[in-house]
């Protein structure tokens, strides 16, 4: 599989662990430590799938997601929203801000890669092209 | 008084363009201890309002130039702590509606006393307090949601690090692993999910305490929402070969918060799981009228809980057994979150259980669960609930006082809470709305009387009845601001419990609907004796009437009236929303049809066959029944 | 039929007369609110202890409850409703009275209903501005 998963937060551990766990899988994973550095990671190697963290510094998750949302040339971008913060309505607020799922922290890394599989899967069903343009 | 025992004088500035009026308000109010400034005009009295603060301001409202208004509105632009109170022979309705919306205080006509003017200057300045308090309890407020969101999302991010990476390992993502690093892993995955565990306990409980919790009401089904709790908890229930069934009507609709009822559910099917060796597990789910509620039922055949640990049930970090296997691991935060979820959802739980046979968790709802925005219905502070639930709440600012009241109501069966200054003690009241509180007069910044005032003066608050705790006695002003009694220091044991024992049973009301005069007459006289305050009836159209004047607390119907019958009583209470809550007993001398028996029975608390006992031992039954500690209704 | 594109409002009216319920009726149905009506003070909290309400409209002098009692029971119910009072009772005390108790507005009758109409519009205006902005009105 040459999808390209694009894993945006700011805390280290949870970048390494995302990334072992979707190498692992054979996905090629991306990282960026903030959400400036996610937008021009999305222009320059064009991810099919962003999993990014609510609150980074420089540009936020609901910002990134918006700004991405906005961009009709990154429509089949799939966006996973996650986030320590146990704010109620935080799933809501992600979803209108343009993402197209949210887990909560602390989560499973098999259950992150599991739900990468399964948007994989969704877009496939759809027929869409799964590699970036 | 212009000036209060503090010895601050408050400045007021006087507007009006009549210069005799101006001089008598200077010098009069000067007098009483005001500093008083005075302005001819609309214009002058702003341009002075720019350059010095003011407590109070008077102003005319018909003058050249600038009138009333606008110098109203021109104030609470440059001052808008200042309360204005407008003044003038010129009455209007619109100018008077229009001042108060724009934030006037109150509205004097002229001529009026200087006394009169006192009155409201005094009590403009104590709604000027209030409102400055509320703002500090309200910022304290959110600096608390504020510290509970950073520490959630603290607490959380390196949690997920640790239970990440041993998730990785055991994966094998790191390459293989020998057993003993295998098993080493297991542990710090398991004690991480109990930690992750804890930790949510303990935000949620606080976020419960502070009442920040907040709810999301919309449909519930009640059979889906039981069916994803099975879903859930199935595979748990199945490692222990434990059967797990449900029966849920469908249909079954209520508003309420779908989340936080999940989260109850998988806290009492976890435990039922967690305390039975073998058996079934069962979820049911019926709906009562009278008022409207759902009732969920979570039994286990487990090991049962034991009659006086049941009372412990719901507190935090109370476990039953305390033994140092403990061979039921868990943080004893469960059930303690639960119940305070139920209650935000306007609810109650409850268990019965018997040891070796099992427990049965019963939650029960209303229908429509209270709206976030709005004040929650305020809660009888007084009566029922079991003794451990009595907190006496004491504020005073010597910790030698405080621990002194703690020491003598030990083994009273009241939960003693204290306080060391007032702003605490009024926000502790709201959250924990004790059953009484105690309260010093000589205290700093905020002193007892303003506590007391702002007790009352909160409709959630003010029927707590207050004690004062003083060396002083002030009696008079004490009774007279809503004060129950008076505890002189030094105080005796005795007299302090006695005196707090005697708010235990306010006096109820109950109607008594019948329409033989010898009977209302025995229950009137019997119940009175008791402490009642008893209305009577002798007809059905009667009873409405007094219903609707007054709601009783408790309906003592006879169902045989002359008109209109006690079913018709029945339906007219069923059809009106507001009187949902009154303890109905119905007595007859009637022999009641199968029909006509379950209709009272799925509507009243108590049927009662009058021709069967004598009227001695109807009574009894029924102040058994009263006394008995009462069924939280939902 | 006025078409909005506003969401709809739902109104009480509470007068325990008749003819002004349902004149008062009409009109605000005709502007695209939905209307309901109480004759007085404990009909109209029963309405109320089961509907929500994005404005309230009372008169003052009813039977079983007036509409200053009915005013300080509802102010402690639902507090963020707004109540306009519109009646034929005017005295000065009873306005100053009614808006420090937490009515929006005191109208007196006969009334103009254009005024009382966007009245009810400023009040709710005013009630979903103080919340905070994207809330559907239920929790956070």
């Amino acid at each position: 599989m040459n999808i390209k998963v694009l894993i945006a937060d700011d805390d280290f551990d949870n970048r390494t662990i995302v990334q072992e766990a979707l190498a692992a899988s054979d996905y090629v994973v991306l990282s960026a430590a903030d959400g400036q550095e996610a937008w021009q990671r999305i222009q320059t190697d064009k991810p099919d799938i962003i999993l990014l963290d609510l609150s980074m510094p420089k540009l936020n998750g609901w910002d990134l997601a918006r700004r991405v949302r906005q961009d009709p040339a990154l429509s089949h971008l799939k966006l996973i929203a996650f986030t320590a913060h146990a704010l109620a309505g935080a799933e809501v607020k992600a979803k209108a801000a343009g993402c197209d799922d949210y887990i909560a922290k602390p989560c499973l890394p098999k259950d992150v890669v599991a739900r990468v599989n399964s948007w994989v899967e969704q877009t496939r069903e759809l027929g869409a092209k799964t590699p970036a343009v | 008084m212009g000036s209060n025992g503090m010895s601050q004088r408050y400045c007021v500035l006087v507007i009006d363009d009549e210069a005799g009026l101006r001089d008598m308000l200077q010098f009069g109010l000067t007098d009483r201890g005001y500093r008083v400034v005075v302005a001819a005009s609309g214009e002058e009295g702003l341009e002075k309002a720019r350059h010095e603060k003011f407590d109070l301001v008077v102003t005319d409202i018909m003058m050249t130039g600038l009138d009333g208004v606008a110098v109203l509105k021109g104030i609470k632009e440059i001052q808008p702590q200042a309360e204005v109170i407008m003044a003038t022979g010129y009455a209007t309705l619109e100018t008077a509606v229009e001042s108060m919306k724009q934030g006037a205080y109150d509205y004097i006509s002229k001529p009026y006393g200087l006394d009169q003017l006192c009155v409201l200057f005094d009590k403009a300045v104590e709604r000027r307090h209030l409102k400055d308090q509320v703002g500090r309890l309200e910022e304290l407020n959110r600096l608390k949601s504020e510290f509970l969101a950073n520490m959630s999302h603290e607490l959380r991010t390196p949690m997920n690090a640790i239970i990440g990476y041993a998730s990785l390992m055991l994966d094998r993502l790191y390459g293989d692993l020998l057993p003993k690093q295998e098993q080493g892993l297991k542990r710090i995955e398991t004690n991480a999910r109990n930690l992750l565990q804890l930790i949510n306990n303990i935000l949620d409980l606080s976020k419960l305490s502070a009442g920040r919790m907040p709810t999301y009401i919309e449909p519930c089904d009640a059979k889906a929402i039981v069916e994803e709790v099975v879903a859930t908890m199935a595979s748990l229930a199945e490692e222990r070969k434990l059967r797990l069934v449900t029966d849920v009507p469908a249909g079954i609709t209520l508003n309420s918060d779908k989340t936080k009822l999940k989260q109850v559910l998988i806290n009492l099917v976890g435990n039922a799981i967690k305390f039975t060796h073998e058996g079934t597990i069962s979820i049911k789910v019926e709906t009562l009228t009278g008022p409207a509620r759902v009732r969920i039922f979570v039994q286990d055949t487990g090991i049962g809980i034991k009659d006086e640990d049941i009372a412990l049930l719901f507190e935090e970090f109370k476990q039953l057994d305390a033994s140092p296997t403990r061979e039921y691991a868990g943080t004893g935060l469960g059930l303690s979150i639960s119940k305070k979820i139920v209650e935000l959802l306007g609810g109650a739980i409850r268990v019965k259980s018997a040891v070796g046979v099992g427990s049965t968790f019963i939650v029960t709802l209303p229908m429509q669960a209270p709206r976030p925005d709005d004040l929650p219905v305020a809660k009888p502070s007084g009566g029922c609930g079991t003794p451990l639930d009595k907190v006496i709440l004491s504020i005073d600012d010597d910790p030698e006082v405080l621990s002194l009241l703690a020491d003598n109501l030990q083994g009273t069966g009241y939960r003693f809470v204290g306080a060391s200054n007032g702003q605490e003690g009024i926000a502790l009241a709201r959250q924990l709305h004790p059953h009484a509180i105690t309260l010093d007069i000589m205290m700093p910044h905020l002193d007892g009387w303003s506590v007391l005032r702002l007790l009352k003066n909160d409709p959630q608050l003010r029927a707590i009845p207050v004690f004062i705790v003083s060396i002083m006695e002030n009696k008079a002003l004490g009774f007279s601001l809503g004060v129950t009694d008076y505890i002189v220091k030094p105080f005796d044991r005795q007299e302090l419990i006695s005196k707090l024992q005697a708010c235990d049973k306010p006096p109820r009301t109950i109607l008594v609907v019948d329409d033989d005069p010898d009977i209302s007459r025995l229950l009137d006289e019997a119940l009175h004796r008791d402490g009642y305050t008893v209305v009577m009836a002798a007809n059905g159209q009667e009873a409405i009437r007094q219903m609707a004047a007054r709601k009783p607390d408790v309906l003592l119907l006879d169902l045989m009236l002359p008109e209109v019958d006690g079913f018709e009583v029945l339906q007219h209470i069923e059809n009106n929303p507001t009187l949902q809550g009154i303890r109905i007993f119905v007595m007859t001398a009637k022999n009641l049809t199968l029909k006509e028996n379950t209709y009272l029975e799925q509507r009243v608390e108590m049927i009662v066959q009058k021709g069967s006992r004598d009227l001695t031992e109807v009574l009894d039954l029924l102040k058994t029944k009263l006394d008995a500690v009462k069924e939280v209704s939902a | 039929m006025i078409s909005d594109s506003r969401p709809i409002l739902d109104i009480l009216v509470v007068d325990d007369e008749p003819g002004f319920r349902n004149l008062l009726q009409w009109e605000l149905e005709y502007r695209g609110m939905r209307v309901q009506t109480a004759s007085n003070g404990v009909e109209a909290l029963a309405k109320a202890a089961t509907n929500a309400f994005d404005a309230i409209i009372t008169d003052i002098t009813m039977p079983e409850m007036d509409g200053l009692r009915f005013l300080e029971n509802i102010k402690r119910r639902a507090p963020q409703t707004p109540v306009i009072i519109a009646t034929g009772f005017g005295a000065i005390e009873t306005a100053v009275y009614a808006i420090k108790e937490g009515a929006f507005d005191f109208v007196l009758k006969p009334y103009d209903l254009e005024y009382l109409i966007s009245q009810v519009r400023q009040a709710v205006a005013r009630v979903n501005e103080r919340r905070a902005p994207g809330r559907t009105g239920h929790g956070q």
